[in-house]
Formats: structure tokens, sequence, C-alpha cells
């Protein structure tokens, strides 16, 4: 595991490719949306606190109304009033 | 778009509820059961996904340790089954959407503009002489060669522009513009007399006078000579220019209808409803092809469909049968008639009119009146 993951940072380092291209997470957020990429599947889900596993440790956004927009493989689309985001690495 | 897709598709909202949330979210995405609009609640999860993903989301469920429940279906099998129900309703609204597309391949409105001597009429009679006419099939035509037809038959056209959108066709044209005629201002010439009268008034800016004031002249008479003679040279040709004003007694009689009966509508009225399929037309009540006798015919049509967008071959006919009656002897009276004969005669003169006398009699009007009038007319004649 740890050498797959040794040549993907080698490889998007040679390449100069951002690491995001190798399976890391990608967040993008933008008013009261988010939108999650590459993540490895949902850990938690309420109301008010989400978390998914990233390559690397996990991901977690805290709110209000959080609801999932869309779930598919990989990608992750949720909207609610966003207080705050986490890192777990 | 999407929500019509959705919608064709069927949309199930469902609700999981006793197994672990988080695993069966993570194992439909797996599956790639796509779920949407997930809500969490107290007493389990809520989401949506299409119909055809209901059985293996229920497998996923029942290994995820809970168990799935429907709450309500859009669209989908249930709206296909009610169409299936109603194929009648199918059946209609395909053969609608049939005729639509295939009216759209004929011609059935025409709109015509620029068009100011020649009259909408005429160009519609030699647009279907040309064979584009209502109900022409239009794939098969072309508007380089009717136009050009067009151009040939029509004379007074300078261009002329053929569109077709859906069934309507909309002809755009450009008259000609006659050429102006080329005047000569050294170019010979006497002035006459337009009318018959007595002089009142003469000045001559060139040529030589051959009336003078108080002189009678008749229709006709040269009033001024354009010839100028000497004694050393030969006649010299020159315009005549001036002016000439007379004292006139033109007269003007109206003829007038002997006799006439008096029109006098009568109460109510009858419409009758028809439709024009194509140049078809079809009765839309019972007797509406009886005669009726001594009414007024008012008839209007109305073309069905989408102004400017596409027209239907149908036209609702509606025919409007006032009755009348006719009764008495009705005599014009002259009088009515004095102000229309006194304008008219102003329009025809030159000038002012000083008086005027009415003669009224049995059927006719007779207007005699005294005008003050320029009749000086230029008469262009040639070099010897």
């Amino acid at each position: 595991m740890k050498t797959k993951r040794f040549v993907r940072e080698r490889l998007a380092e040679k390449l100069s490719l951002p690491p995001e291209a190798f399976g890391a997470l990608l967040v993008t957020a933008a008013g009261h949306g988010v939108l999650i990429e590459n993540h490895r599947g949902v850990e938690e889900f309420s109301e008010d606190y989400l978390r998914v596993r990233a390559q690397r440790g996990s991901f977690a956004v805290r709110g209000s109304g959080i609801r999932i927009r869309a779930l598919c493989r990989g990608v992750l689309a949720l909207e609610g009033e966003i207080v705050a985001m986490e890192w777990d690495v | 778009m999407r929500k019509t897709l959705r919608l064709f598709r069927g949309e199930l909202r469902v609700r999981f509820r006793g197994g672990d949330t988080a695993r069966f979210l993570n194992a439909c995405a797996e599956a790639g059961v796509e779920l949407r609009e997930i809500e969490s609640a107290q007493e389990g999860l809520y989401a949506c996904l299409f119909e055809e993903e209901r059985t293996r989301a229920e497998k996923i469920a029942l290994l995820c340790s809970g168990e799935l429940e429907t709450l309500a279906l859009r669209g989908g099998s249930r709206e296909r089954g009610m169409l299936r129900r109603r194929a009648r309703l199918a059946v209609f609204a395909c053969l609608c959407a049939l005729a639509l597309s295939l009216s759209s391949l004929f011609i059935w409105d025409f709109e015509v503009t620029g068009n100011d001597r020649l009259s909408r009429t005429e160009i519609l009679r030699a647009l279907a002489d040309c064979g584009v006419g209502e109900g022409c099939f239009w794939p098969a035509g072309d508007a380089e060669a009717i136009r050009s037809k067009m151009l040939l038959r029509l004379p007074e056209l300078a261009w002329m522009s053929l569109n077709v959108r859906g069934s309507r066709a909309s002809v755009v044209v450009l008259e000609r513009r006659d050429a102006p005629e080329i005047y000569r201002e050294d170019a010979p010439a006497d002035l006459i007399a337009a009318r018959g009268g007595v002089i009142a008034e003469l000045s001559v800016e060139n040529g030589r006078a051959l009336a003078s004031r108080g002189q009678t002249v008749t229709e006709g008479e040269t009033l001024v000579s354009g010839t100028l003679e000497s004694l050393a040279a030969p006649p010299r040709r020159v315009r005549a220019r001036g002016s000439v004003t007379a004292d006139t007694w033109p007269e003007r009689t109206v003829v007038l209808c002997p006799a006439a009966r008096e029109k006098s509508r009568k109460k109510g009225f009858r419409m009758i409803l028809g439709l024009r399929v194509g140049k078809h037309r079809v009765n839309l009540l019972p007797n509406s092809r009886k005669e009726l006798d001594e009414c007024d015919r008012i008839m209007k049509e109305y073309q069905i469909g989408v102004k400017g967008l596409f027209t239907f071959p149908l036209r609702l006919i509606a025919e409007v049968y006032r009755p009348f009656e006719t009764q008495g002897d009705y005599r014009p009276d002259p009088s009515a008639f004095e102000p229309r004969a006194l304008a008219a005669l102003g329009e025809e003169t030159d000038g002012e009119v000083l008086s005027c006398e009415f003669t009224r009699g049995d059927g006719f009007l007779l207007l005699r009146a005294h005008c003050r009038e320029e009749i000086a007319l230029t008469k262009e004649t040639e070099n010897p």
C-alpha cells in the first residue's frame, strides 16, 4: 500500500501534475454546496455531520441541514449550512 | 430536460432503516446505484433513486441488515401504464404531432409585404400561376426559379424574396420605380388655354403674347407664342413662359338615382359556422346551405395556428346574416349632393371659386360656377 502511494506521488511529481490527479481528495466549496471528489466512501452521515474516507485520513464537514445531493462512486455533492471543514490526516 | 428524463425513467423516494446508513451509501455507490437527495433522519435515511434500480437497492439494503421502503413513485412505469390505458389518447396525440409535422411541409398562409402599387391579390395570383398556391408542397419548390418567373410575370417588381417557414410563406417585394420624365428647359413651346374664358390677367416672361386682357379665349387657343419673328433674321423658337389668369364659368351635372327603395335593418341575425380544411369547406351546423334572401352577409375567417410560427390548414369561417327589409320609394335629396359637387369642382380648378349657383331638377343637380383660375398650359412645339 505504501509502495503504491509512493509510486503515485513520485509519478505526479515527475509529470508536474497535481496529486489530485492520482487519487488525492479534491474538495470544492462554493456557497452552500461542497463537491468532494476521489473519496473512498462515507464513514458517517447525519443531519449536521458528514465524514468521508480519503486516500490519507478522512475529511469531515460540520454544519446543519446537511444533505447529499448526489452520490456516485468517488464523487459526492452535498449542500447545507456549512460551518466547518476538518481534515484528519 | 433532466427533470423530464427522470420522470420518464421513474423516480422513487425510498426510506432505508434498520441498518448501517454509511455502509448502505457506500455499497450503493460501489454497485453503481445512483442515489440523490439523501437526507438523514432519526428513523433512517431518505433518498431518491431510479425505478429500474429498486431491486438492486433492495438487495443492497438487505445485505446491510436493513430494509428499503418505497414512499412515493413519480413518473416511470405508472405514467407509462396510464398512457397504455389511454391508448386512444396516445394515438390521437401521435396523430396530431404527425399532422403538424406533415402540414408544415405545405403552405397554408401567405404574408405579403413591401407592395404599394400591386395589390396582395395580384401578387398571390401571380404566385399561384407560378405553382405556389395555398396547399402547395413546398419541399418540391425552388425559390430562385419562382422569383425569376415572378419578375418576368410582374414587370412592376424590381426584386422579390420568398421565404417559407413551416406552413407560412413570407413574400417580400420591392416595386420598380419609373424613370423620371426628362424635361428639357430649352425646348420650344407655346402657352395654350387649358379652358375657355375671359382673360383677367396676363404676364409674359418669355415669348410673344397673342391674347390680351379682357379677351375671350377658347380651349386650345394659343395665348403666348414661342416663335419670335425678326426682320433681320429667320424666326427664333423659344420656350414661352408666363401666367394667364382667366374668368371661367364651368358647369357640372350630378345625375341622381330617380327612385330607390329604402333599406332598414330588421331585428335578429343568424350565424353559420364552417371549417375550411385546405381548399374544402365543411359546414358545422345543419341547414347551412339554405339560401337566405334579403340578408346582409358578413363573413370572417380565422386562421388556426400560432402567429409567426406555424399555421394549420384549418380556417374557422363565421358567416353572420343580418336580415333587412326595403320599403317605400326613396328619392334622394339633390341638396345633399351640393357640398360634394362644389368640393369636386374646387379640386379640379387651379384657382378659386368666386360664386356658384345650383339648379335642382328631377333626378339631377346642375352646378354653375364662376371661377378665376390659371388657364395657361405649356405645349411643346417641334423645331421647324
